[in-house]
């Protein structure tokens, strides 16, 4: 027993969490017919807190409140694992990246994000204040304009052989390389 | 068609799975995500690809032995609109 439990503590590794991953396309269409996606959550949201009269929130969001349920799920796993399932290791990165972020003082790896870029007091800095609100600005907007995120387009829409997924998660890919290589070592000087 | 509260409390404990999936496959770590754009790890790709190759499978399967859903209706899958 224990040993399975120190086993599920260890992050898995991708050829395990991956098909796992592609596992929940069939499970929510046998569930009953719902397709795969996290984003449009943040729509049912609008819709159902402040619709403001605005025709991409009339509808009928109770139809979809299924999605809700599983987001809220989603919350609720990970706020178990990192209770109860977490490893108390670090998450162990490429050296070349350990040493790239050295250098914008950021060598705390015990947090699924760096506690030293995203908390309380930097969110009163230029930099945490660009990094938090623009990024949840973006993330909001992105997800809306391309009609999905990562679940939905690349893992859901891939699955089901749409065209405008494999455009949209090519896109993904591109905006984050040309984000994470030429425009975050920006940001993070700042 | 409104799902009941209870016939919904099952995407509730999907969500759940696919959280703890998340947070183990450390697909949501930012230093992962920085990894991967920069090319420095094969771990996210992995991840997605294997999971791609997974739903597609299941999704032909699905399909060719016409699954239903647990509720006896037929599985749809539409396309993804803007």
């Amino acid at each position: 027993m224990f040993i399975i439990i120190d086993v599920l503590k260890q992050p898995w590794p991708w050829y395990v969490s991956g098909p796992l991953i592609g596992l929940m396309v069939p499970l929510l269409l046998i569930l009953g017919n719902k397709a795969f996606g996290i984003s449009s959550s943040l729509r049912h949201m609008c819709a159902a807190c402040m619709p403001a009269g605005i025709p991409f929130f009339q509808y009928n969001w109770k139809k979809e409140a299924w999605n809700l349920f599983f987001v809220t799920g989603v919350l609720m796993g990970g706020f178990f694992v990192a209770q109860f399932l977490s490893d108390p290791a670090h998450v162990v990165v490429n050296t070349k990246l350990v040493k790239e972020l050295a250098d914008y003082g950021i060598t705390d790896y015990t947090n699924l994000v760096p506690s030293q870029l995203f908390n309380w007091q930097s969110l009163f800095s230029i930099k945490g204040l660009v990094m938090m609100v623009g990024d949840g600005f973006l993330v909001g907007f992105g997800t809306r304009y391309a009609g999905g995120c990562t679940s939905g387009h690349a893992i859901m829409g891939l699955s089901t052989l749409q065209w405008p997924s494999l455009v949209a998660t090519c896109c993904f890919m591109i905006g984050g390389f040309i984000m994470a290589n030429f425009i975050l070592p920006s940001i993070l000087s700042l | 068609m409104e799902d009941k509260w209870y016939q919904l409390v099952k995407y509730r404990f999907a969500g759940v799975l696919f959280g703890i999936l998340l947070v183990k496959a450390e697909v949501i770590s930012w230093f992962r995500i920085q990894e991967m754009f920069r090319l420095q790890s094969f771990h996210m790709f992995g991840v997605i690809g294997s999971a791609v190759v997974t739903g597609m499978i299941a999704v032909l399967m699905i399909k060719k032995f016409k699954i239903k859903t647990v509720d006896g209706e037929s599985i749809e899958t539409h396309p993804k609109k803007n």
